[in-house]
């Protein structure tokens, strides 16, 4: 079985089709996956920006991770539910879509630089907790974080369009 | 704190781009080339985001064409009366649209006019389309 073969085996299940003929339950989806998107990426932003030095440089990096991130997560596993039910019901478009692939390419580079950031530059952040502007490995994270969700919700976006 | 305002601006504009794009209607279709045609359907395509309907258009030489049209979505044409059953395989539609800009047999429908007589907008509204 083909990539392609599963996707049309996927969007023709029933749940992937009801999705897919909705009146209602497409635009609910999606405006879901919207609004979690502004509070996952929202939030990730004043992290990444407190990472890079540029707000609330008096307070320390951890105090913000730990108000802030609990945030991202939970808008993003709502993000990422509502993303699949999506990709579901039109998965062969989808899959033959160069946006869709651009935005799951990004999606794995912000997951890594996330993933990366959390088991390495992490570590010694007992060293510069404080410090109005983190170290440069912890100001790229937060640099490239940003230009990668920027990229998904591009990507994202730019997608929609050819539906 | 130039530098800050900088950056804001710079993320902000980032952002930005998609929004600045929001032109779905004039993206694709063309509001200054018109189709006006008869047709019978020959296939429907109840979906998300985009309903699409074919219609195979006869010309006066009676070579048949098959022209594909995109609608609103379900619920934008439910809440204008137009339901998955109200378009039906070998019914003849008057069809009033728009062009694809890459002259492909693909159109915008605008008005369609059902046997009975009764007619519905079924395009996008509210994407930059031309009116009702």
């Amino acid at each position: 079985m083909s990539i392609l073969e599963i996707c049309q085996w996927l969007q023709d299940t029933e749940i992937g089709t009801a999705i897919r003929e909705s009146v209602w339950w497409f635009p609910i989806i999606e405006g879901t996956h919207v609004l979690a998107l502004a509070l996952s990426v929202g939030t990730l932003l004043v992290m990444d920006l407190r990472l890079t030095g540029l707000v609330m440089k008096d307070r320390r990096v951890s105090e913000i991770s730990k108000q802030i991130v609990p945030w991202s997560m939970a808008g993003f596993f709502v993000m990422f539910v509502t993303g699949s039910l999506l990709f579901w019901c039109q998965a062969v478009k989808a899959y033959g879509s160069l946006y869709f692939r651009i935005k799951v390419v990004a999606l794995l580079l912000a997951g890594l630089n996330a993933l990366f950031f959390e088991l390495r530059t992490r570590r010694g952040i007992s060293a510069w907790d404080s410090d109005p502007v983190p170290p440069l490995r912890a100001r790229l994270a937060g640099f490239a974080g940003m230009l990668l969700w920027a990229c998904v919700i591009a990507a994202g976006r730019t997608m929609a369009y050819n539906f | 704190m130039r530098v800050q305002l900088l950056t804001v601006l710079a993320v902000a504009g980032a952002l930005s781009i998609p929004a600045l794009a929001h032109h779905s209607f004039a993206a694709e279709f063309d509001q200054n080339d018109k189709v006006d045609v008869v047709g019978t359907v020959v296939k429907v395509e109840w979906q998300n985001p985009h309903a699409h309907f074919s219609l195979s258009v006869k010309d006066a030489a009676g070579k048949a064409t098959v022209w594909d049209f995109e609608t609103g979505s379900p619920n934008a044409l439910a809440r204008r009366g137009v339901t998955r059953n109200s378009i039906k395989e070998g019914e003849t539609l008057h069809v009033q649209g728009y062009r694809a800009k890459d002259h492909s047999f693909l159109a915008s429908a605008a008005t369609v006019t059902f046997p009975d007589g009764h007619s519905a907008f079924a395009g996008t509204a509210g994407d930059g389309g031309p009116g009702k």
